[in-house]
C-alpha cells in the first residue's frame, strides 16, 4: 500500500535535501570544464583578435595605418566624420587624464604591488622648517595609499577601456577601407542614430545603468577586494601613514586557528549561518503553514487575513524592528534602559526575567523569533501565490486514494513547493547572510562576550554587521572588513552554484520557436 | 503582386548545425505556396528568414527581382501572421490594425479608409473597439488577418495560423483564407504541419524534413507521384501502407514478391518507367498503397487491375461514412500491439512493414481476428528503393539503366551495335566485358541521327518552371528507354529514328570486374579551388584602382563586375578571407591556343589528355595542381588560355560547404 | 448489500461534515490568535504615540492619558518634517532613477541578442553576490571626488541608491522574458524600430513590473539604515538626516527617554502613507515577488 502510494507521485523520486546536495556536488564537478571552456574560448578569441590586430596594420594602406597612431583618422578620411571626431576626442581625454591624474597614481598603484611593501612614496611627516606662526615644524602631507590604490585601480580600468576602444577604432578603418574596396559607402552619422533606436538600441539601454554601475560598483569593490591584500587598519589610517601590501596575510590570520581572532571569526560564521538556516526555513515553513491555513476551505474572511498580514510587511522594517527590539528592553541592550512591554509581561505572568540582550542564547533565540513575526507575512504571500498554482487534480486522485491531511502535504504539497521554491530558498539563505537590518536594529550585535569574541565582534553579530564596525566603528580595521566581504562572497558563490546549476540545467531560456 | 526568388538559401546555427540547406524556389505572383512537413523541418526558419525575422546566412532572397537579404522586416513589404495572433494586448482591434500604417505615419483618415474596409472584408467592423482579449480564437485570427491586410503587402506569410484553433473554426477559416487570397490577388506563403490544410490550400507545396526540401509541386503531384518515402507517408490520410517487397520481371509482366509472403503480378507496361536493375528479384524496394486503394475483396473484380491478398483485421474504426480497417498482411495476428489511429510514420517504420490500413465501405463489417481478402489496387502502386528511399517509378525518368556487352571497340546494347569513341576505344579493347550494366541519361540519347534506330511509343511534353521538354518512350530492340530533349517535340509516336549515343555522359559497370574495365562519364562539373583576391592598380589616368581576381593556384583571373556584386552583397569584405571552390560545367570553359601575352582575364594551362568523344572533343588542361575537363580539340603538352563563362560559375565557400552564388 | 453501503457511507458523510466543522473553528480560532499577534506590536506603536507619560517606557499597555502633544512636538520642535522631505527627495529621484536603469538593463537582456550579452549578464550575476555595504568606504572616496563640496549631501544618497540599480534586473527580465516574442516581430513586421517597439508596445504591457520596481525603490530608502549612516557619519547637520538615521537616534541611550513617544508618532507618520501605498498596490507586488521567485 505505502509502496503504491509512493508510486503515484513520481516526481518525488529523493528527498530534496538530497537532491539540493546532489545539485550542489554537481554544481562544483561541472565548474572546471565550464571556466576551462570559457577561458579557452577567451583565449581563441584574443589570438584571433591580436592576429587580425598586426594582419590589418600590415594590409592596410597609409590612411589605415595612421589610424594606429591617431585615433578616428580612418573614420575621418573615408567619411564618419561624428565617429571619426568622437574617437579623436576620446584620445585627446585618455591622454590628458593619463598625463594629468591617472599615470602618477597608476605608477605608485604598481610599484609594489607584488613585492610588497609600501602603497605610496612619501608618508606624512614633520619637516625641519619651523613654523613661527603656528610655533612647530612644518607638516609635509604625503601620499595618500588608499587614494593610490583607488586611483590606480580606476587608472587600470580607463586603461582598459581604452584599449578597447582602440582595437574596435583600429578595425573599424580596417573595414572602413576594406568596404571602400568593394564600393560600399560607410554608414553616416544619421544611419548610426537610427541604428542607436533599432538594431544598436542595447546600447542605447545599457549605456547610462552600467556606466554607473561601473563607477559606484566594479571600481569601489575591486579596490576594496585589494584592501585585504594591505594592513589599512586604524594603525595604518591615511592620510596620516602609508600603509603596506600584506599579502595573504590577512587571511591567514582569519582563517588561522589559534589566534583569538580565528576563534572570533568560526564563532560569527557559525552563527551566521546557524541563523541564516534557521531564519529562512522557519519563515518559510511558518508562511507555508498560514498560507495553507489562510488559503483552507471553510475558512472565511480569507481576504482580510491575507490583507492584515501583507499591512505589517509595508511597515518600514527599522519602525518594526526598533519598536520590537523596545519591546523586549531589559535594560541590557544596545538602547538600554530596561522595561520593554513584552519583558514585563514575561516578568508578570512567568516571573521569568527575559534576558534579551543579557544572555546570547536567549538573545539568538528571541531574535529569531522576531524574525518570524517580520518575515512570515512575505513569505506566506509567497506561498499562497504558489500554492494556488498546484494542479487540483493531484488532491484529487490524491483524495480518492483515501490520503489523509497529513499525508497530502507531506506528499503533495511539501515536495512541489520545495520544487518550485528551491532557487528562492537560496537566495533567500544568501539574503539573511547578509541580513544587517534585523540583527544591528534589535540589538545591534549584543551582547558582547569579551571571553569569546575579539576585534569588535559580538555575540549575535553577523558577518556582514561586524564588517559594518570593522569599517565605521571604533575598531577601524578595513582589511579585515574587506576579508569577511570576500569570505562572504564565497559563501554566496558557492550557494548561487546551486540556483545556477538548477535553473540552467531545467529551463532553456530561448524556449521560443 | 510580387514574385519571389530563393537561391541558395541556408540558415546555419553556430557554424556547424544547418536548420535549412540549400532552399530553391522561384515563387509567381499570386501562387499560394504551402510549407509543410514536421516540427523542427525548416519549415518556420525559412518563413522567417523570408519575412526578415531570422538572418540568411547564406544565400538570395529577391522580392520582385530586388535583392532584399539586409533589408529590415518592416521594409520589404511582407505581412505576417502569427500562430499565436501576436495582436497587442493593449491596443483595441481598431488601433492593432492601424498600428503599421501609423508608425509609416500614414495619414488618419487614410489609415481609417483602410482599416474599415479590411475590417468590412473580414466581418469584424463591430469588433473595432474591443481588445483582443475580449474575442474570440477564430475573431483573433481574422483580426491578425486584418492588420496584414491594411498594409496592402506584396506577400503574405502564415505561420501555422490556424493551430490553435478548434477543428470545426479551422475548417470555416480555411475557406476563409483560401477566399481572401483570391480576393486579395496577393502571393500567399503559408506554414503547416497539417498535410490536409497543405492538400487543401497549396497551389503548390513544398514539403520539407530536417532542412532539406523534399519536394515541391502541386497538391495533384505530391500526392500522385511522391518523390520518396517520405512524402509518400506524410502526404495524404490515413498514412499509405508500404510494404517491404521485390521485383522480378517476366516477359510482359512483373512479379512483386511482399516480404510477408504474398505476390502481386502486374503488367510490365505500368511500371515500365522502373528501372531494369530493380527487376532482378533481388532489390529491395518498398511498395507503397494508398489506403484508398485497397477495398475489401469482392467477387467479380477485374484481376488484371486488382490483386487479392490475404490479411488479418486487428482494428476497426467506423467513422460514419466510411469504414477503416487496420490489420496486418497474412492469416495470424502477430504479437506485436495493434497499430491504431494514432499510428505515427515512425512506428509504422518499426512495426515491420506489413501493416495495412483498408478503406472499406461504411456498411462493411469486420471483427478482430477475422481473416479478409483485400483487393490491391495495380494501377496505382507506388515503389521505392528502401535504401535511399527515394521512389523509382519517377514521373521524369532521368537515366535508362540496361544491361550491355562492352568489347572489340563496341558497346553493344539492345542488340544494337556502337563504336566507341577513340577516348574510351582503349580501355573497352583490352578488356572485353561479356555482360555488363550501362547507365544512360536521358539526355545522352541524340535522336535524329546515328546507328541505332529506335520507335517512338509515347511522346509527353513536360513544362517546368518555365522550360519545356519533351520525354520519349522508345522502344530499342524490345528495350523500353527513355530520352529527353528541350523543346516542343519533334517526333511523333509510331515514328522510327535513328539515334546515337553521348559517350561522354554514359556509365558501364562491369559486373565483377575493376572499375577500370567499364566506362565513366566526364565530370558533369569542373572544380577549382581557388580565393577571390583584390589588387591596387593604377589606371588609365594614374589613379589607384582596385582590381579583383579570381585566383586559381595564385593565378588570377579578373571577375566580371556581375560576380563580384553578387559576391560582395552575399559575403561583403569577408569574401576575401573565405577559401573557395569555383564550380562550372565544361561547357562554360573557352580554350584557346596560347599566343604571346597571357589574358587577364584567361587562366593559363597544360593539356595532359585530349579525349575524343566522337562529336566532341575534349582535353583535360592541368592548372597549376588541379585539372579541369573542356571542349577542345589540341594536343598533350599545348599550352592553352581557359576562360571560364562567369555566368554560369558557381561559387562554394569551400570550408562550410555553402553555396554563395 | 447497497442498502447496508449507502448507510455505513451517510455516517462517514456525517463524521466527516463534524471533523470538518471542528477542524475550521480551530483553524478559525488560531488564525485569529495569528493575526493579533502580528498586529499588537503595531497596535502599540500607535497608541504609545498618543501617550501622555514622558519616559522611554510605560507601566502599562494602554497609555493612562491620551494627547496629541507628541505629533505637535514632532512637526514643530523637532526636524522630523525636514528629515521628512529629504526622505521623499531621495525616495522619488533613486526611483525614478532605478526604475528607468532596471527597466531598460532587463528589457536589452531579455530581448536583444548581442555578443556581449551572457557575459555581462554573468558579471553582474558575481556583482551581486558581494555584499553591497563592502564596498561603501570606496564608494565614499570616489563621491569626494565627485562631489568636492557637498560628498555628505542627499544627492550622494541619491547616487548610492540607484547608480547599482542594474544589478536588479533579474524579476523584471523574468517579466519580459514572458512577454511572447511574437509580439516584437509582428511589430517589426509592422515597420517598428526597436524603440519604438519597446515604447508603445512592451513598456504598455509592463504595468505590473513597473509598478513593482517603482514600489520597491521608492521604499527602500525610507528604510535603509546602513548606508546613510555610512555617508553620513560625523556630520553635524542634522538637517541633513533621511528619516531613519534621525529616528534611530531618538532611541540611543541619551535619548531614548525623552523622545520615545517622539519616536512612536514618527513612525506612524512614515508607515502610514507607505502601508497605503502598499496596501494600494498589492496586487502587482505579489505578482513580482511569486513571478521572481518562481522563476529562481
Amino acid at each position: 500500500m505505502n509502496n503504491a502510494q509512493n508510486q503515484n507521485f513520481p516526481y518525488v523520486p529523493q528527498s530534496p535535501v538530497v537532491r539540493l546536495g546532489r545539485s550542489f556536488m554537481a554544481g562544483i564537478k561541472a565548474t572546471p570544464r565550464r571556466v576551462a571552456m570559457r577561458v579557452k574560448g577567451l583565449f581563441a578569441g584574443i589570438s584571433s583578435r591580436v592576429r587580425d590586430f598586426f594582419g590589418h596594420f600590415a594590409e592596410g594602406d597609409g590612411i589605415t595605418r595612421g589610424s594606429y597612431l591617431i585615433l578616428g583618422l580612418g573614420h575621418l578620411c573615408r567619411g564618419q566624420i561624428a565617429r571619426g571626431i568622437l574617437y579623436l576626442l576620446l584620445q585627446a581625454l585618455f591622454i590628458l587624464y593619463m598625463v594629468a591624474f591617472g599615470g602618477r597614481y597608476l605608477g605608485m598603484f604598481l610599484e609594489n604591488l607584488l613585492t610588497g611593501g609600501n602603497v605610496g612614496r612619501v608618508e606624512t611627516h614633520v619637516s625641519d622648517v619651523w613654523n613661527e606662526e603656528l610655533g612647530e615644524y612644518v607638516k609635509v602631507a604625503g601620499d595618500n595609499s588608499f587614494h593610490i590604490v583607488l586611483y590606480g585601480i580606476l587608472s587600470v580600468f580607463v586603461i582598459l577601456f581604452f584599449l578597447l576602444t582602440y582595437l574596435r577604432s583600429v578595425r573599424e578603418a580596417y573595414g572602413l577601407e576594406q568596404a571602400a574596396i568593394i564600393g560600399r559607402r560607410p554608414d553616416g552619422l544619421r544611419r548610426d542614430l537610427t541604428l542607436l533606436g533599432d538594431s544598436k538600441f542595447h546600447v542605447t539601454l545599457l549605456s547610462l545603468p552600467l556606466a554607473g554601475l561601473f563607477v559606484f560598483t566594479v571600481v569601489p569593490l575591486v579596490t576594496m577586494i585589494l584592501i585585504a591584500f594591505t594592513n589599512y587598519d586604524a594603525n595604518h589610517e591615511v592620510p596620516e601613514h602609508l600603509f603596506q601590501w600584506v599579502g595573504f596575510q590577512n587571511f591567514r590570520d582569519m582563517l588561522s586557528g589559534g589566534s583569538s581572532l580565528g576563534a572570533t571569526f568560526r564563532r560569527v560564521l557559525t552563527w551566521t549561518l546557524t541563523w541564516a538556516f534557521f531564519s529562512t526555513f522557519s519563515n518559510y515553513f511558518v508562511g507555508m503553514l498560514l498560507a495553507l491555513l489562510i488559503n483552507k476551505k471553510g475558512i472565511r474572511l480569507k481576504k482580510f487575513y491575507r490583507t492584515l498580514f501583507v499591512a505589517t510587511i509595508a511597515v518600514p522594517q527599522f519602525v518594526s524592528l526598533l519598536i520590537m527590539s523596545k519591546m523586549l528592553d531589559t535594560g541590557g541592550g544596545v538602547f538600554g534602559s530596561g522595561g520593554g512591554i513584552i519583558t514585563q509581561l514575561i516578568e508578570n505572568l512567568f516571573g521569568y526575567h527575559l534576558q534579551f540582550g543579557l544572555d546570547i542564547l536567549t538573545t539568538r533565540i528571541c531574535i529569531i523569533l522576531v524574525n518570524l513575526w517580520i518575515g512570515v507575512p512575505f513569505s506566506m504571500l509567497l506561498c499562497s501565490g504558489i500554492l494556488m498554482n498546484i494542479p487540483e487534480d493531484l488532491y484529487e486522485s490524491a483524495r480518492i486514494d483515501g490520503t489523509g491531511p497529513l499525508r497530502r502535504f507531506m506528499k503533495i504539497t511539501l515536495p512541489y513547493m520545495l520544487f518550485v521554491t528551491g532557487p528562492y530558498l537560496i537566495t533567500q539563505f544568501i539574503g539573511n547572510l547578509n541580513n544587517f537590518n534585523v540583527i544591528f536594529l534589535l540589538s545591534g550585535g549584543g551582547p558582547g562576550d569579551l571571553s569569546l569574541y575579539t576585534n569588535g565582534a559580538k555575540g549575535t553579530d553577523l558577518l556582514i554587521t561586524w564588517l559594518y564596525k570593522l569599517s565605521l566603528g571604533a575598531d577601524r580595521n578595513y582589511k579585515l572588513a574587506s576579508v569577511i566581504g570576500i569570505l562572504v562572497f564565497i559563501i554566496s558563490a558557492a550557494l548561487s552554484l546551486i540556483v545556477y546549476n538548477r535553473s540552467s540545467s531545467v529551463k532553456g531560456e530561448e524556449h521560443f520557436q | 503582386m510580387a514574385s519571389l526568388s530563393l537561391k541558395h538559401i541556408y540558415k546555419v546555427y553556430d557554424d556547424t548545425t544547418k536548420a535549412v540547406n540549400d532552399f530553391n524556389m522561384e515563387i509567381a505572383d499570386k501562387e499560394f505556396i504551402v510549407f509543410v512537413g514536421p516540427s523542427g523541418c525548416g519549415k518556420s526558419t525559412t518563413l522567417r528568414m523570408i519575412a526578415g525575422l531570422e538572418d540568411i546566412s547564406a544565400g538570395e532572397l529577391r522580392i520582385d527581382d530586388v535583392i532584399v537579404n539586409d533589408v529590415e522586416p518592416g521594409d520589404r513589404n511582407i505581412a505576417m501572421v502569427f500562430q499565436n495572433y501576436a495582436l497587442y494586448p493593449h491596443m483595441t482591434v481598431y488601433e492593432n490594425m492601424a498600428f503599421a500604417l501609423k508608425t509609416a505615419k500614414v495619414p488618419k483618415d487614410i489609415i481609417h479608409q483602410k482599416v474599415t474596409e479590411a475590417a468590412r472584408i473580414l466581418g469584424i467592423t463591430d469588433y473595432l473597439e474591443r481588445k483582443p482579449k475580449a474575442l474570440s480564437g477564430g475573431q483573433r485570427q481574422r483580426v491578425a488577418l486584418g492588420r496584414a491586410i491594411v498594409r496592402n503587402p506584396k506577400v503574405f506569410l502564415l505561420d501555422e495560423p490556424l493551430s490553435n484553433l478548434d477543428a470545426k473554426l479551422r475548417a470555416a477559416m480555411r475557406a476563409e483564407i483560401i477566399g481572401l487570397h483570391e480576393r486579395l490577388g496577393t502571393t500567399f506563403i503559408y506554414v503547416t504541419h497539417d498535410q490536409v490544410e497543405a492538400m487543401t490550400m497549396g497551389s503548390r507545396i513544398v514539403v520539407m524534413r530536417g532542412g532539406f526540401v523534399q519536394q515541391i509541386d502541386t497538391p495533384k503531384n505530391l500526392y500522385n507521384h511522391p518523390a520518396n518515402l517520405f512524402v509518400a507517408g506524410f502526404i495524404g490520410t490515413p498514412r499509405m501502407n508500404f510494404w517491404d517487397a521485390t521485383l522480378k520481371k517476366e516477359g510482359e509482366t512483373v512479379r512483386i514478391r511482399l516480404d510477408s509472403g504474398s505476390e502481386l503480378v502486374v503488367d510490365g507496361n505500368t511500371l515500365n518507367r522502373v528501372q531494369s536493375r530493380y527487376m532482378d528479384g533481388r532489390h529491395p524496394v518498398t511498395l507503397g498503397v494508398r489506403p484508398d486503394d485497397v477495398l475489401p475483396w469482392r467477387e467479380g473484380m477485374n484481376t488484371t487491375e486488382w490483386a487479392k491478398l490475404p490479411a488479418t483485421v486487428t482494428v476497426v474504426e467506423a467513422l460514419g461514412g466510411e469504414t477503416l480497417i487496420y490489420g496486418h498482411l497474412g492469416v495470424a495476428i502477430p504479437d506485436d500491439p495493434p497499430v491504431g489511429a494514432g499510428a505515427e510514420e515512425e512506428a509504422g517504420k518499426a512495426a515491420g512493414r506489413d501493416t495495412v490500413i483498408i478503406k472499406a465501405p461504411a456498411e462493411f463489417e469486420a471483427h478482430r481476428g477475422d481473416v479478409l481478402d483485400i483487393a490491391v489496387s495495380l494501377r496505382k502502386l507506388h515503389l521505392f528503393d528502401r535504401e535511399t528511399e527515394n521512389s523509382i517509378i519517377p514521373v521524369v525518368p532521368i537515366e535508362n539503366v540496361c544491361a550491355c556487352t562492352l568489347g572489340n571497340g563496341f558497346l553493344i546494347f539492345a542488340s544494337q551495335r556502337f563504336s566507341l569513341p577513340p577516348a574510351l576505344g582503349k580501355a573497352a579493347k583490352e578488356k572485353a566485358a561479356p555482360s555488363a550494366a550501362l547507365t544512360l541519361p536521358t539526355g545522352a540519347l541524340l535522336l535524329g541521327t546515328g546507328s541505332g534506330r529506335a520507335k517512338v511509343e509515347e511522346a509527353e511534353i513536360i513544362r517546368s518552371e518555365g522550360v519545356t521538354k519533351t520525354l520519349y518512350r522508345l522502344t530499342v530492340g524490345g528495350e523500353t528507354v527513355f530520352a529527353a530533349e528541350s523543346g516542343e517535340p519533334r517526333f511523333r509516336v509510331g515514328d522510327a529514328l535513328p539515334f546515337d549515343l553521348d559517350f561522354s555522359r554514359i556509365t558501364v559497370e562491369t559486373a565483377g570486374g575493376p572499375p577500370s574495365s567499364g566506362i565513366t562519364p566526364l565530370p558533369v562539373e569542373n572544380r577549382l579551388n581557388g580565393r577571390f583576391t583584390k589588387e591596387k592598380e593604377t589606371d588609365g589616368k594614374g589613379r589607384k584602382v582596385y582590381r579583383f581576381y579570381l585566383e586559381v593556384e595564385d593565378l588570377p583571373v579578373a571577375a566580371d563586375e556581375e560576380l563580384r556584386e553578387k559576391l560582395f552583397s552575399c559575403k561583403g569584405t569577408a569574401i576575401f578571407r573565405t577559401p573557395l571552390s569555383y564550380r562550372f560545367p565544361p561547357h562554360a570553359v573557352t580554350v584557346s591556343p596560347r599566343s604571346g601575352n597571357a589574358d587577364a582575364r584567361c587562366l593559363p594551362g597544360r593539356v595532359t589528355e585530349t579525349l575524343d568523344y566522337g562529336r566532341t572533343i575534349y582535353a583535360r588542361i592541368t592548372v597549376g595542381n588541379q585539372s579541369v575537363i573542356a571542349p577542345y580539340d589540341g594536343r598533350a603538352g599545348e599550352t592553352v588560355n581557359i576562360a571560364i563563362d562567369q555566368s554560369k560559375l558557381t561559387v562554394v565557400d569551400a570550408e562550410a560547404d555553402i553555396i554563395i552564388v | 448489500m447497497s442498502m447496508q453501503n449507502h448507510d455505513s457511507s451517510s455516517k462517514r458523510l456525517l463524521g466527516m461534515r463534524a471533523k470538518r466543522a471542528v477542524g475550521n473553528t480551530a483553524g478559525q480560532i488560531l488564525l485569529s490568535a495569528l493575526a493579533l499577534l502580528w498586529i499588537v506590536p503595531l497596535f502599540y506603536l500607535l497608541i504609545q504615540s498618543f501617550r501622555g507619560e514622558t519616559g522611554a517606557w510605560s507601566p502599562t499597555f494602554f497609555p493612562q492619558t491620551w494627547t496629541l502633544d507628541n505629533y505637535k512636538r514632532l512637526f514643530t520642535e523637532t526636524e522630523f518634517p525636514r528629515w521628512y522631505v529629504n526622505t521623499l527627495l531621495v525616495a522619488a529621484v533613486s526611483c525614478a532613477i532605478t526604475t528607468l536603469f532596471v527597466l531598460a538593463v532587463s528589457y536589452a537582456f531579455s530581448r536583444i541578442r548581442f555578443p556581449a550579452r551572457k557575459p555581462l549578464m554573468n558579471v553582474m550575476l558575481i556583482l551581486g553576490m558581494f555584499p553591497g555595504f563592502m564596498s561603501m568606504s570606496a564608494v565614499y572616496f570616489l563621491l569626494k571626488i565627485l562631489l568636492p563640496n557637498n560628498y555628505q549631501s542627499l544627492a550622494s544618497l541619491i547616487i548610492v541608491y540607484s547608480a547599482g540599480a542594474a544589478l536588479s534586473y533579474y524579476i523584471a527580465k523574468g517579466f519580459f522574458d514572458t512577454v511572447p516574442k511574437s509580439l516584437d516581430e509582428a511589430a517589426r513586421m509592422d515597420g517598428a524600430s526597436r524603440a519604438r517597439i519597446f515604447r508603445v508596445i512592451i513598456l504598455p504591457l509592463s504595468k505590473p513590473i513597473i509598478i513593482y520596481t517603482v514600489l520597491i525603490s521608492f521604499i527602500s530608502p525610507w528604510c535603509d539604515y546602513i548606508f546613510v549612516s555610512y555617508i553620513m557619519s560625523g556630520v553635524p547637520d542634522t538637517g541633513m538626516y533621511t528619516v531613519s538615521l534621525g529616528m534611530f537616534r531618538w532611541l540611543e541611550r541619551e535619548m531614548i527617554q525623552q523622545y520615545f513617544t517622539t519616536f512612536c508618532a514618527a513612525a506612524v507618520v512614515v508607515a502610514l502613507p507607505i502601508t497605503l501605498l502598499f496596501m494600494w498596490l498589492q496586487k502587482y507586488y505579489v505578482q513580482g515577488v511569486t513571478g521572481g521567485a518562481v522563476k529562481g
